[in-house]
This record gives structure tokens, C-alpha cells and sequence, in this order.
């Protein structure tokens, strides 16, 4: 086989692949080409999750007849000039290839009009211009993005579900809308409007258009000005915690960014009033001088490199770490600062003293890593992991041993925990830990066979994004067997009718949780998020007194439990120390 | 500052003010109480932890010198509550900068923080003001304020309603959304514009304390985002709950189907023994259904655990629809059959339907009303 040169159209196929990987790939580069357009609104509207038909619409400079055909030229594009701009780049885009690389992949139809220009229409098929000629139109540029990669049904083939790609294109644009708040961004579906910014230039109303006013309440604002850097943007107050970093948006120099950097000083900054795997909300918006970010990193210019990553650092952390100081003392001699948290809440405070207690026990069990819920369920499919073979050695034991007298409760101590001597050995048994997992079990055969929702006197009206307004319609079923009645009011809110008792007075929350997991999980570990949440609530806590009846009853139905070793979260629930490794520590 | 008073009159004042006092130690000024000795006004006492303000004051005391101190308010209530009856004398040593508190020959030593960083309480200027006897404020509150939430995400339904209508009809409104109680009492002020403000459920305990069955007066001012509850010699301040109280009228049913009178005695008994059944290991929701027929009223409970008991109350008088079924959380409908059976003979039950709120009241009394929504179980519908 000879090597030779490729043509050009499947330079253009392959080039694709780096830029547009699916259809959020295609609002992305257009939005920014919007941007970059200095447009005021932007109109995204999607169909069929992008496949069909990706359609922006902005009022921005617009081309002439002249610019189309070059805008979808390779390497062509109006936002750098020599190799100097590259280090000092303040447009979206500069390379110059979005447009093409989506050409090549689709079918186009492109309006655009230069203020006091004329209006011209052009249309493409696989990057190439099949026609072309004017056509009035308003100020700016509209770009109809049909069949997209109708010519490369492998890329195609590895598209995810129309749900994943949309929520996808969904992120994205919640992304933009909220790193540009003085631009008026409208995100529309197939048949509704997902949000709608006001562009006032205010982040709140930004993120209360996007989110509901539920979603915003607890937001902090935070602001700070320095002379080459400059950081705004709103965080949670330490008692919102959510179980992913998706709520954690950063810009830098209006840019959406993904940055490990950035991700490490918020959880440094939260340190000690979240756990591990317990993640605040955060929208961070950073200003800096150009040439000290390098945003050429990659294609698609998600990763961002500072110049100076521990001035970054310092400074997010320091800023973040200020605000949630202050927020432990603010309001002394003014009465009138929002702190109802401080007012209405003296237990809070109180546990507050001790931080890592306090937040262990009020968790939500999602909040956990689902990678361990995980990996517990695959041990009782037979996959012991970790102490398997004790484990195993256990259930032999306990079904060979009489159950009445095959241990020995010694005391409680410091507690927290129980200690208990069985078959030579000394055990230390966690009590929270082993009560969850007793109550888990007992849940579990109970729950599913009696649903029971308390009906509201005052149906509750819950703010929600369109997302969570669409899980809700598509699992309406599933939350009624769980107690949960709810009403679609609009597209971004929700009447609750019914739910269930015991989180009264925490629906919105464990509603977000709940949601959250069926958006990401689907259905098949609701039952167990809420039976692990329950049991957390309900079961004795570290610094509970126990009576020896009380410990007793623990033991033995722990040991009734399946997977007794581990707690529903996945942590442990007892020590086990064996005779000889006392003698050995005693050296006997 | 020096002051000889008898601990009984000493020992009022510190524990109606200490509690006031934030018992976190991050800001100390916020942990004291202010005792100011004045020839003029007698002994005041302040207290606040900013959520919540007392001040206090008594002129039973003997001023043998003027002055102002701080202290921390748990070490000198516990202190002071513990004395032996008798006078005790109260005096600034200005070389140790230490509280002396002497009693008989025995004297105690406390230190004082610096006085001058006291917020004191912020009294503005009231902007409604109404008033009413302490025992109706105290029945008004006592039955409601147990309705209201512990905690929720809509921190309206941690408070209770104080709802001033045009008429001058007062109604004091709780809710967990679970249930609602409501209270109404004319007010004697005349020409009130109507406002309505919400009361934290911590305020609400703190002034039951201190409210008595007297026809004595006290009186409620709002400020801008306060409520201070005044009587003589006694302020109480407590910051509001901001928001706006969904409409409750639209929560009382109006309209019903099947109507019962019970006795209020064997209600609450029948209902006492029906709470005991959930084992405490079972989260479930302790629950009751009622079942109404011909002359009788069957309520039923059951545990997988315990069992189940099924009580008859007999010669009971249904009015409209029956056979009735409905499901409650007992321990909603335990808590108002208490209130009743200490007041009446009947308890008066509304039903609008078996997934809709019930209506109980005393028929003998008008001024009071619970609402109570049902439970919706796999079986009612």
C-alpha cells in the first residue's frame, strides 16, 4: 500500500472527532462562537437530544457573504492574528476549527446578518456549501445544526442514550448561562423552555432562573478584589452538602474550566465542616490577567493551567475560608442579617463544637461514595472482598455456635462502642455502625410491602430546575410507592401533596437527593438510598448511653443481619482481635 | 457597684434572664447577664444571644452603690440558685476586678467580662402594638405552639402565626404541615390595621414561661423584623421568622361528609393505649384507623411485632356518611384528644373525606380548632 496524502474531506472527518465527540460538543462551540460574537441573547433551542436539530440563535456582530465561506475553512477565525495572541487570549474560541469540524459532520444552515449589512442564508452538507445567496434576516447569526453525524454512524453508534446526551447539553449550558450572567441566555427543548436568564448581570437571578429559588436560598455571596485577580460568586453555607462535584462550577476569565487545582482549595476551605465525599455547592467566577492563564491546553479547552498555581490556590482558599469564617460570627450587634440559622437552630450550634461528629450523623446517605455502596452490595453476591474468609469463617461460626451463649458482652466504652468477646477473641463493635445495619435490615423487609405518605395540610411548592421537574414526571410511580405525591405546576416547580413522615420538615432535601440519584442511578438503588438514610437517622448515635439489655439486643440481631460486618454505608461495623494477637502484643 | 437583696427576689430575676444567654463560648459578651444597680430604677438584669433578649428588673433591693457588670450567666444562675435563703450582698471589688457575692460569712469570688462590650437589646420603635390578658396568651399559645415544626425547610412552619385581622380578631396559627391549630381571640384595641407576623417556636417557649393565669395584661409590639413582649419590669425581644405565612385558611376544611362525637375520656385513653403499640425499633410511623359504624367507633392498631388492639368505643352519635374509614398518625390525634379531655365531656370530629384534613374541635367552644390530614396507606386507596 502506498502512502499517500488524505483529501480533504476526511482530514476534516478525523479533525472532527477531536472537537465534536457528541452533540453537546456542538452547542458548546457555537455558544462560544456566539459569545465571541459579543451577543446580548442566546437562544439555544434543542431536538431529540441534539440529533435532530441544534439551533442557536444570538444578536451578536454577525458575518457578511464574504466571511461564511471562510468561517468554515479550517484554521480560519477572526479571534487571533500572530503567535503573540496565543498567550493572551480573551475570546472563547481561536483555533479556528469548530466550525469546520462540525461542517464536516452535519447538515447546516447558517442566517446571519452584520448590523447595517445584509441578511445572507447559506447551507451545507458535509462541509461543503451547496448554496448560498441573501436572505433577510435580523442582526446576528442563526445556526440550524441538522442529522448530526449522518456521515459518521460510528461516531453515531457510540452516542449514549437520548437522556444521558441531553443532560449532557443541559450541564453545558446551565455551564455558559451561568459564567455570563449580563448575557440573557434561553435554553429550550423540544416542546418547552428549560430556563431563561435574565442577563441583568446579577448571578443570583441567574442561578435562581436556573434553579429555583429553593436552590439559591442557602447560597452565600462571596467577593473579592485584588489588583491583577479578582474572585466573585456565590457558595453554600457548610450544612448543604451534596454527593458530587456537579454543583461545583468555576470560571475563570468567564470561561466554564475543570481545574483538580480549584476542586482542592474548596475542600480545603470546607475542611472541618464536611466530610470526605460530601461536596458544597460553589460558582466561582475568577478574573485574571490573560497571560496568566493558558487555556491552550486541549481542543476543547476545559482544562485550564495557571502561571502561578499556588497564588490560585492560596487565594481561593484563603477568599472561600473568609466568607465561611465570618459566617460563625457574623450579626453581632445587628439583628437584622440574615442568620436564621444561628437564631432558629441553638442545637446546631452547639453540635457545631464538635465538627466531626456532628456532620457524621446528620448525613444523608447518598452522600456516600456510590463506589462503596457498591462494592457492599457486590460482597453479598458472594465477592468478598477485604476479610473475606473472615467473613466467611463468621457465618460458619454462628451457625455452628448455640446462639444464647456464644458471647460475652464485656461494657461500652467511650460511648461509641461495645466491646464483646466471642470464640477467643476480643471484638470492638462500632454501636451507630451496627445499629444501621440492624435497623437497614429490619427497613428492609418492612418498607417495601407498607407505603404509607403523609398527606400536607400546606402543599409544599418546590423551586426545581426543568431537569428535576422531568424526573419527577417520568418517575411518578416509582415516588408514590415511596410515599412521595407531587404535583407538576410548571416547568420549573412542583407541588409536594404527600410524603412520607419522617422527614418532615427535610422534604426539599431529601426530594434534591432523591431526584439526584434517579437522574444519575435510575431506579434500582432508590429503595436502598432511602432505607440507608432512614437507618442513619433512627439508629443510636456515638456519645449514646446503652443499657447492657439494650447492647444485647444489638449484638444478637447484628449478628442475625446479613453482611454484619459492614455498616449500610459501607463502613465497618466491628474489630476483631484474635488470642494470639493479644499474646503476640503481650508477647506471651 | 454594691447591692444587698434577698436571694429569693435575686434568684427570680437570673433564671427568667440566664436562659436568654447564648451558651456558646465564641463570644463571650454574648454569655453573660448585665446587672445594673441603679438607685433609680433598682436592680435590671439583661440577657441576650442575639436570637433572643430579656431584661428583667425588681426594686426589692437595697443600692448601696451604683454600677454596672457582666457575668457569665450559666456560673451565676447555677450559683445563685444553689444559695441558702437568706440576704445577699453583691459588690464590684474593684482591685481584684472580681464579682463578690457574700452570704452570711461565705463569699464568692466570680470573674466579669468587660460590660462594655454588651450589645444590650435593640428596642426600636414599635410599630403595632396590641394587648391582651397573660392567660390568653398562654392558653392561645400553649395550643398551638405544638404543632409547629422543630425543623423545616420552610422557616415559616418553625414559628407561630400571629394573624391581626381588620375586625380586631387575633388568630394564633401553627402548623407542620402535618396538622394545624388555630386559636382566635378578640382583640379590645379598636381601628387595628392588619398585620401578621411569625414568632420562632424557641420564643414561644421562653414566654410561656414566664406567662401566668392572671387577667394581668401583656403586651405584644412588633418592630420592623421584632416582637417584643412587655409587661412591667419584664421585656422580652425575640428577632421574627421572616417570610410570608401560607394562606391556612384554604387548610380548613369547610365541607364534610361524615361527622362523630366521642367521648373525650375514651378517646384519649383508647388512644394512650393505642400509642404504645410500635415497639420503639420500628421507625414506622405510629398509626390509628378509625372506623365508623352504626353507633360505633373501632379504632385499630397494629405492630408485626407486638400485635394489634382494637378498641370499641360504643354510643357514639355519627351524623352523615358511614361506613367511614380513615387512617391517622396517633400520636397527632393523642396530642389534641389530651388537650380536650381536660376541658370537655365531647370531642367533635369533621370528616371531609378519607384522603382529606379532618376538622376536631370542642363543641362546647368555639375559639379553637385542630386540623389533621390522614395518612395515605396502601390500603386506603
Amino acid at each position: 500500500m502506498s502512502i499517500r496524502l488524505l483529501d480533504d474531506e476526511l482530514i476534516n472527518k478525523i479533525a472532527a472527532g477531536e472537537v465534536v465527540e457528541r452533540p453537546a460538543s456542538v452547542v458548546k462551540e457555537l455558544v462560544e462562537n456566539a459569545l465571541d460574537a459579543e451577543a446580548r441573547h442566546i437562544t439555544i433551542t434543542i431536538s431529540q437530544a441534539g440529533l435532530e436539530k441544534i439551533e442557536v440563535e444570538d444578536d451578536g456582530q454577525g458575518m457578511s457573504r464574504e466571511e461564511i465561506p471562510l468561517a468554515f475553512m479550517r484554521h480560519a477565525t477572526s479571534k487571533i492574528k500572530e503567535e503573540e495572541d496565543l498567550y493572551c487570549i480573551t475570546t472563547m474560541g481561536f483555533r479556528g476549527e469548530a466550525l469546520p469540524s462540525i461542517a464536516a459532520v452535519s447538515r447546516i444552515d447558517i442566517y446571519s446578518c452584520q448590523e447595517e449589512g445584509e441578511g445572507v442564508w447559506a447551507h451545507l452538507e458535509g462541509g461543503k456549501i451547496t448554496s448560498i445567496d441573501y436572505h433577510p434576516c435580523p442582526k446576528g447569526t442563526r445556526i440550524i445544526v441538522r442529522d448530526i453525524f449522518y456521515n459518521t454512524p460510528a461516531r453515531r453508534k457510540f452516542l449514549k442514550s437520548p437522556v444521558a446526551e441531553s443532560s449532557h447539553i443541559f450541564e453545558l449550558v446551565v455551564k455558559y448561562a451561568l459564567s455570563r450572567p449580563d448575557i440573557a441566555f434561553t435554553y429550550r427543548g423540544d416542546k418547552k423552555i428549560y430556563f431563561k436568564t435574565p442577563g441583568n448581570g446579577n448571578l443570583r437571578d441567574a442561578v435562581l432562573a436556573i434553579y429555583g429559588r429553593d436552590f439559591l436560598s442557602p447560597l452565600i455571596d462571596i467577593e473579592y478584589k485584588g489588583e491583577n485577580y479578582s474572585i466573585k460568586g456565590l457558595i453554600s453555607r457548610p450544612e448543604v452538602k451534596r454527593n458530587n462535584r456537579k454543583n461545583q462550577l468555576f470560571f475563570v476569565n468567564n470561561r466554564p474550566v475543570r481545574s483538580q487545582l480549584l476542586y482542592k482549595a474548596v475542600d480545603e476551605a470546607y475542611k472541618g465542616l464536611l466530610v470526605t465525599r460530601e461536596y458544597p455547592v460553589v460558582i466561582l467566577s475568577l478574573l485574571m490577567p490573560p497571560y496568566e492563564v493558558d487555556v491552550n491546553v486541549h481542543p476543547q479547552k476545559t482544562e485550564v493551567r495557571f502561571r502561578d498555581d499556588g497564588k490560585v490556590f492560596r487565594l481561593v482558599y484563603q477568599v472561600l475560608r473568609e466568607h465561611l469564617d465570618n459566617l460563625e460570627y457574623q450579626g453581632i450587634g445587628e439583628w437584622t442579617k440574615n442568620k436564621e440559622d444561628l437564631f432558629f437552630y441553638p442545637e446546631k450550634e452547639k453540635e457545631k463544637k464538635e465538627p466531626g461528629v456532628y456532620i457524621r450523623e446528620k448525613k444523608l446517605p447518598w452522600m456516600e461514595d456510590p463506589l462503596f455502596s457498591r462494592e457492599e452490595k457486590s460482597q453479598s453476591v458472594n465477592q468478598p472482598l477485604a476479610g473475606g474468609k473472615e467473613v466467611l469463617e463468621l457465618v460458619f461460626n454462628r451457625q455452628a455456635a448455640d446462639k444464647e451463649s456464644d458471647y460475652k458482652i464485656l461494657g461500652q466504652v467511650l460511648k461509641k462502642y461495645i466491646l464483646l468477646e466471642r470464640d477467643n477473641s476480643l471484638y470492638i463493635i462500632d454501636q451507630h455502625a451496627a445499629h444501621e445495619r440492624v435497623l437497614y435490615e429490619q427497613f428492609k423487609k418492612q418498607y417495601r410491602q407498607e407505603k404509607t405518605g403523609q398527606m400536607l395540610a400546606f402543599p409544599l411548592s418546590l423551586q426545581l430546575s426543568a431537569k428535576q421537574v422531568e424526573v419527577i414526571e417520568k418517575n411518578a410511580d416509582l415516588l408514590k410507592d415511596l410515599g412521595f405525591e407531587l404535583d407538576i405546576i410548571s416547568y420549573n416547580s412542583a407541588v409536594l401533596r404527600t410524603a412520607p413522615s419522617f422527614i418532615q420538615g427535610s422534604e426539599f432535601q431529601v426530594m434534591e437527593e432523591i431526584l439526584a440519584s434517579l437522574e444519575e442511578k435510575g431506579e434500582a438503588d432508590l429503595y436502598d438510598n432511602i432505607l440507608v438514610m432512614m437507618a442513619c437517622q433512627k439508629a443510636v448515635k456515638a456519645g449514646d448511653m446503652l443499657t447492657w439489655m439494650e447492647m444485647d439486643k444489638m449484638v444478637k440481631d447484628l449478628w442475625e443481619t446479613d453482611n454484619f460486618r459492614y455498616c449500610p454505608h459501607g463502613r465497618p461495623t466491628m474489630f476483631k482481635i484474635t488470642e494470639e494477637e493479644l499474646n503476640n502484643i503481650f508477647k506471651r | 457597684m454594691k447591692f444587698i437583696i434577698e436571694k429569693g427576689q435575686l434568684s427570680t430575676l437570673t433564671t427568667l434572664v440566664h436562659r436568654a444567654a447564648s451558651n456558646k463560648a465564641t463570644i463571650p459578651a454574648l454569655s453573660g447577664i448585665l446587672i445594673e444597680a441603679s438607685r433609680e430604677k433598682g436592680l435590671t438584669m439583661t440577657a441576650t444571644d442575639m436570637e433572643i433578649g430579656i431584661k428583667t428588673s425588681t426594686e426589692q433591693v437595697d443600692i448601696i452603690e451604683e454600677g454596672t457588670v457582666l457575668v457569665n450567666a450559666q456560673y451565676f444562675s447555677d450559683f445563685i440558685k444553689l444559695l441558702p435563703d437568706s440576704p445577699v450582698t453583691i459588690s464590684l471589688n474593684h482591685e481584684t476586678s472580681k464579682l463578690d457575692i457574700t452570704y452570711g460569712r461565705s463569699t464568692g469570688h466570680i470573674n466579669i467580662y468587660d460590660n462594655q462590650e454588651h450589645p444590650g437589646l435593640p428596642v426600636k420603635e414599635a410599630l403595632e402594638k396590641i394587648t391582651l390578658p397573660q392567660k390568653v396568651l398562654r392558653e392561645g399559645l400553649k395550643k398551638t405552639a405544638f404543632a409547629a415544626a422543630h425543623n423545616h425547610f420552610r422557616q415559616v412552619f418553625t414559628g407561630v402565626l400571629f394573624d391581626i385581622l381588620e375586625d380586631g380578631m387575633l388568630k394564633i396559627v401553627a402548623s407542620d404541615t402535618h396538622r394545624l391549630t388555630q386559636y382566635t381571640y378578640m382583640l379590645e384595641e379598636k381601628g387595628l390595621e392588619p398585620f401578621n407576623f411569625i414568632i420562632p417556636i424557641r420564643t414561644i417557649n421562653e414566654i410561656l414561661r414566664v406567662l401566668d393565669d392572671s387577667e394581668e395584661k401583656i403586651s405584644i409590639c412588633t418592630t420592623e423584623n421584632h416582637v417584643v413582649f412587655q409587661k412591667p419590669r419584664f421585656l422580652l425581644v425575640s428577632r421574627l421568622i421572616e417570610g410570608q405565612y401560607p394562606s391556612y385558611d384554604n387548610v380548613i376544611p369547610g365541607t364534610f361528609k361524615t361527622e362523630v362525637d366521642i367521648d373525650a375520656y375514651k378517646f384519649t385513653t383508647a388512644l394512650e393505649r393505642a400509642r404504645i403499640v410500635p415497639a420503639d425499633e420500628r421507625i414506622k410511623i405510629p398509626q390509628i384507623q378509625i372506623y365508623l359504624e352504626g353507633q360505633e367507633a373501632v379504632f385499630k392498631t397494629y405492630s408485626e411485632m407486638m400485635g394489634e388492639i382494637i378498641e370499641v368505643i360504643e354510643g357514639v352519635d355519627i351524623k352523615g356518611e358511614s361506613p367511614f374509614k380513615i387512617v391517622f398518625n396517633t400520636n397527632y390525634l393523642l396530642e389534641i384528644a389530651r388537650i380536650y379531655a381536660g376541658e370537655g365531656e365531647k370531642v367533635n370530629i369533621k370528616f371531609s373525606g378519607s384522603l382529606s384534613p379532618a376538622l376536631i374541635t370542642n363543641p362546647e367552644r368555639d375559639n379553637y380548632l385542630y386540623v389533621i390530614v390522614p395518612l395515605r396507606t396502601s390500603t386506603s386507596n
